[in-house]
Order: C-alpha cells, then sequence, then structure tokens
C-alpha cells in the first residue's frame, strides 16, 4: 500500500490557549512494500503523524492518500473503518492499546471485529502469540498484568493477527530485550515479504536498527519533514550530523570518532559490526609498510 | 554502606502460581550505579517494586535505607528516599500541570516553598521542559512524559534512584544526557542508581550488573567481567555492546585492539 502526504498540518486543541501544532505542512509519501522509519527528536511530531495515518485523529489541513483512500478533515469515520481493517498499528506504549479481559480476548478482537468466527480468530489469536514469543500460560492472564515487553508482545501479536496490508509501529522494539528485538523485526520482515505490496513504518529512536533495517527514512523536526533519504544518503550528510539533528548509529559513532591527522577519515556509512570492521580494518592498515 | 540489603527474597504475585523471583540476595551500596537486565518477564520491574516497597517479599526481607520495607509504617518513608522512574509513565502522573507534577513528591515531603520551587524549576530545565510547565502531562509526547517523570526524581534528590527503563522513548541525545547527569548525581553526590535496562551500552558503564533470568540472578559482576562469558549472556538473551563486538571483530581480522567495552576506549586504543 502507498501512502501519500499532503501538505498536511495538525493542531491539537486548536483555538485554544494551549493549542500546539504538532505537525506543520508535511509533504511525504511512502512507497508500497518498503520499510520506512520516521526519526526525529522527542515531541517532533511522530507520533501524531503515525495517529493521522492511522485515520485515529484526521488532518487539520491536506489530505492523506492510503492506498486510494482519501483522510481529510471532513473524512467520516465510517468511511475509514474499511481503511482500517487493513492497517495495523502498534501504539508507541502497549497500556494504550490492550483492553480485553484475557491476552486471548485482546489478540482475538481484531480478527472477530472483522468478520471471523470465534474459532478462527482463536486459531489466529493462539498462532500471533506464539510467533511472538508469548508462551500460551499467559493467554488467559490480564494484559495488564504482563510485564512491559510481555505487554509489547501482545500488542503486536494483535496486530499480526489482523493479517494487515500496513503496519504503522510507533517504537516497537521500545522495553524488548535485545533477542526480542531482532525476533520481533524478523516477524516483521516476514510478514512483509509474504506479498509485494506490504508496507512498514515505523517510529524509532534506535539509529542501529534504523541504518540496517530501513529502505526510507524521514528525518522530523519541530512538526516538519527536515530531510528524507536512504541510510547512505542521509548518514554521509555532514552538515545534518554537525548540527546534531540527525543522531548517528554506535558503528557510525566510532567511525566518526578515528583520529584524522595523519590520514583521510574512514567514510561513517558502514552500520553492521562487520561491515565497520572491514572498514576500519582497512583504515588502520592504510599507510603501513606493506598494505 | 549498603542501601538496598535483599536477603533470600521470594515473591508471588498470586499464591500458587511460580514466583516472579526466587531466593533473591544482593545489595546496593551508597554511590554505587547497579544495571538489572536480562529477558522480559524475568522479573526486573518487580525487583525495583520490591526495592522500594510498592511490593513486599513473601519470603526474606528487604532494607532500603535501613528501613525494613515490609513495615507498613515506614512505606511512606521509604518511597521518599527511593525515587523510582516506572517502566510507563502514564502509572506516574499525579497532578494536572508539568510543574505541579514534578513538585508533587517535595510537596509531600514538606519541603519550603521557596526551594520547592527552586528545585522544581531546575529540574525542568534540566531534562529540557522549559516552556511545558502548564501543560497537562498526559497531553505530551512518549519521550516528554518520561522526562517530566524523570525532572520529578531530580527534584525530589533521593538517596536511591530507581530507573525502570526510564529512557526507553528518549531520543539518543537525550538519553545520553540523562545517562551524564545519573552518573553525575551518583558519582559526585553518593546517589545510588539501580538501573533496569535492556541497553548494553548503558549496562556497560555501570559499576555491576545483575542478570536476572526466570526470576534468579543468574550472573553479577562489573560489566567487563560479566562480557568474558558472551555464552552465559545470550542465554540470558542479551548481547555484548557493539564497541565490544566490534574490537573482536577487528581482533579476527589480525587487528591489535584491547577488548573495549565503550566507544571512547575503542576509538581511543585505534587513534593511538
Ligand atoms: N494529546 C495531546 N494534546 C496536546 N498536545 C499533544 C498531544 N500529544 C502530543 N502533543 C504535542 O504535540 C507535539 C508532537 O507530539 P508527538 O507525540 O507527535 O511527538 P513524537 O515525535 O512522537 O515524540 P516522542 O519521540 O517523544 O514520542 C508535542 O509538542 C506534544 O507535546
Ligand atoms: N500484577 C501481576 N500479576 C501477575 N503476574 C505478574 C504481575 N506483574 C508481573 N507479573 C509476572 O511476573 C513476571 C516478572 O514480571 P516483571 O514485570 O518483573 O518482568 P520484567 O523483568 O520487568 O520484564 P520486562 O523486561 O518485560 O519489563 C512476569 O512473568 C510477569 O508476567
Ligand atoms: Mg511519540
Ligand atoms: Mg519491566
Amino acid at each position: 500500500m502507498q501512502i501519500t502526504v499532503t501538505n498536511v498540518s495538525y493542531t491539537y486543541m486548536p483555538g485554544g490557549p494551549f493549542a500546539v501544532e504538532a505537525l506543520r505542512d508535511v509533504t511525504v509519501t511512502f512507497a508500497s512494500g518498503e520499510t520506512h522509519a520516521i526519526i526525529g527528536a522527542t515531541g517532533s511530531g511522530k507520533s501524531t503523524l503515525l495517529q493521522l495515518l492511522n485515520g485515529l485523529e484526521k488532518p487539520s489541513e491536506g489530505s492523506i492518500d492510503a492506498g486510494g483512500h482519501t483522510i481529510t478533515a471532513d473524512s467520516r469515520q465510517k468511511d475509514l473503518f474499511d481503511l482500517r481493517r487493513h492497517i495495523g498499528m502498534v501504539f508507541q506504549f502497549p497500556e494504550q492499546q490492550l483492553f480485553a479481559e484475557t491476552v486471548l480476548e485482546d489478540v482475538m478482537f481484531g480478527p472477530l471485529n472483522y468478520g471471523d468466527d470465534r474459532e478462527t480468530a482463536e486459531k489466529k489469536a493462539y498462532r500471533a502469540l506464539e510467533k511472538t514469543g508469548l508462551p500460551p500460560s499467559l493467554a488467559e492472564r490480564s494484559p495488564f498484568t504482563l510485564s512491559g515487553g510481555q505487554m509489547r508482545r501482545a500488542a503486536i501479536a494483535g496486530v499480526l493477527a489482523l493479517e494487515p496490508k500496513l503496519l504503522l509501529l510507533d517504537e516497537p522494539t521500545a522495553g524488548l530485550d535485545p533477542d526480542g528485538q531482532e525476533e520481533i523485526m524478523r516477524l516483521f520482515s516476514e510478514w512483509q515479504q509474504e506479498e509485494a505490496d506490504r508496507t512498514l513504518l515505523l517510529i524509532t529512536h534506535d539509529m542501529n536498527l534504523t541504518a540496517r533495517k530501513a529502505d526510507h527514512i524521514v528525518l522530523m523536526e519541530s512538526g516538519r519533514v527536515r530531510t528524507e533519504g536512504t541510510p547512505s544518503s542521509l548518514w554521509t550528510r555532514e552538515d545534518l550530523i554537525e548540527e546534531g539533528v540527525l543522531p548517528l548509529p554506535e558503528t557510525s559513532r566510532i567511525l566518526a570518532g578515528l583520529c584524522t591527522e595523519s590520514k583521510a577519515p574512514p567514510a561513517v556509512d558502514a552500520f553492521t559490526v562487520e561491515d565497520a570492521a572491514d572498514r576500519i580494518a582497512s583504515w588502520v592498515r592504510k599507510g603501513e609498510p606493506d598494505a | 554502606m549498603a542501601v538496598i540489603e535483599a536477603e533470600g527474597v521470594t515473591f508471588s504475585y498470586n499464591s500458587g502460581e511460580t514466583p516472579a523471583l526466587h531466593d533473591i540476595t544482593m545489595s546496593v551500596e551508597k554511590g554505587e550505579w547497579v544495571a538489572v537486565t536480562g529477558h522480559n518477564g524475568s522479573g526486573k520491574s518487580t525487583l525495583a517494586r520490591l526495592f522500594n516497597s510498592l511490593l513486599v517479599p513473601q519470603q526474606g526481607t528487604i532494607r532500603t535505607c535501613g528501613r525494613n520495607t515490609a513495615d507498613p509504617a515506614e512505606q511512606v518513608r521509604i518511597r521518599r528516599r527511593a525515587g523510582m522512574v516506572f517502566q510507563h509513565p502514564d502509572n506516574q502522573i499525579v497532578a494536572p500541570t508539568v510543574a505541579d507534577d514534578v513538585a508533587f513528591g517535595l510537596e509531600n515531603a514538606g519541603v519550603p516553598a521557596p526551594e520547592m520551587k527552586q528545585r522544581v524549576e531546575h529540574a525542568i530545565g534540566r531534562l529540557g521542559l522549559t516552556g511545558l510547565e502548564d501543560q497537562e502531562p498526559h497531553r505530551l509526547s512518549g519521550g516528554q512524559k518520561q522526562r517530566v517523570a524523570l525532572a520529578g526524581v531530580l527534584a525530589l534528590r533521593p538517596e536511591v534512584i530507581l530507573l525502570d527503563e526510564a529512557t526507553s522513548m528518549l531520543d539518543p541525545s537525550a538519553r545520553e544526557d540523562v545517562r551524564r547527569l545519573m552518573k553525575t548525581l551518583c558519582r559526585e553526590e553518593g546517589i545510588a542508581l539501580v538501573s533496569v535496562t535492556h541497553d548494553m551500552t548503558e549496562a556497560a558503564e555501570t559499576d555491576r550488573m545483575i542478570v536476572l533470568d526466570q526470576g534468579r540472578i543468574t550472573a553479577e559482576g562489573s560489566p567487563r567481567s560479566l562480557f568474558q562469558d558472551p555464552a552465559r549472556l545470550e542465554e540470558a538473551g542479551l548481547r555484548l555492546p557493539v564497541p565490544l563486538q566490534l574490537s573482536l571483530a577487528l581482533q579476527a581480522r589480525g587487528i591489535q585492539v584491547p577488548e573495549a567495552v565503550s566507544e571512547e576506549e575503542l576509538v581511543n586504543a585505534l587513534c593511538r
């Protein structure tokens, strides 16, 4: 599913003394079948944008086209229902989306809501729980008695059980243990590879993850799109790095720290440990007698 | 001097269930920075809640700042002296404005008004919340809420700070800034810090790491000593920090570098 955002602005509590202009004239396209990362400082408007894409909030100005559905200030909730059934959204804090009496009921809710019978919904739910690494023994527990990371997994299970075409993920790996972060990202890639037009948008502060997984990065700043591009095109932009608006992945930070008195610095766009090691090794050998 | 002492602590949320924590014995010294890590569901948050007497052990005892956490008469005092920042900031919002929320703990602790005002202002400035003082905490972004919770504990100036994944929603530079701030409090003011974290870069900076697995302590020691045994870490769902992974990858390529646990250490070694 392709998403086109055109001149979108959004204001919380418009007109009042506490009005907050969270998005200002945002125009951006999220191509179908790709992984998009939305990054940017605290309060830059990332979660607000995701809520608009999901039709949870409507733009104050401008329009959004998601797979042929148009969302504007005048859209009615009824029209958005059909769009929403194809969208899986994971909220920044899983507590924001869990609500049922048991974990199982929570995960079954989506499939039931969109027409599955109980048996099918339950099957889908158990499968999704297993995929996210939640033991079946937790299925009957109240979601609010889960640990933070278990809640995150339950929320993700609920979204995967919907078999969505578009995933909107707000900090999906926050609170997961390092193993879990990898497993969950693998799940998302598998989901994406099942069909050609599956689009994934994720908000994250994890630059290592962004650099390794994103096809396209959108950098937000104070409610606007500051810039966008591929990992390599962004992390070779010295202006952004110097200004401090674009944090570096850990491997790039190490590359950027190498002293440059006697030889030219290596490029910093190596994002896996192996790539960074290759680059540092050849940099170290440069200038050695038999290099 | 130990500010937290846990001895033989076992805790279950519901009787008959497998305990969330089994036979935990550990302590935290004044001025020490301890990282608690481990799988999701291994008992980290439960341990933090036991330390500030939000929960009480069924077996064993915990003394926080010298007081028994099971003694109902001590609980309010313990929570004031061992300030906690929760994993989910909404659980902690109590007041209608950011400024009142940050001041809440101080008010209860009976801090005089002028001093309170000054401490609140300082904490708000330090956490980058200036301009948001009159906002409703519920109407903030995720990272802004976490900053409010952190400002509250900073203003309170407790003897022990318990951070339960308290910077998980902060952008990298804010996270780094909070880490530096907390380190300063620990090193210069002798505040004991317990950070529950999945971030190995943060864990690498602490004095001691405690690894929990299914409610038991399975490893404990300086980060450097724990990183000597990657297999054991992986069992607990953890990884080596990136600088160390990179050091090992460089060694495998015949480059002579020490096993650096921090970026700084690796960069310095490479630039020698
Ligand atoms: N419910 C709300 N009511 C009023 N203002 C809000 C509300 N939610 C967010 N805001 C404000 O809108 C702006 C953008 O917030 P948003 O949640 O989109 O940021 P974000 O980029 O997701 O930040 P973070 O990384 O901290 O989660 C911020 O200034 C925030 O204070
Ligand atoms: N209120 C509760 N009632 C019943 N069981 C609970 C409750 N809170 C937590 N648990 C269970 O206790 C175990 C430990 O939970 P805890 O929250 O301490 O884990 P954690 O190590 O903090 O995990 P995470 O990294 O996911 O936050 C988990 O299996 C969890 O499901
Ligand atoms: Mg957000
Ligand atoms: Mg926890």
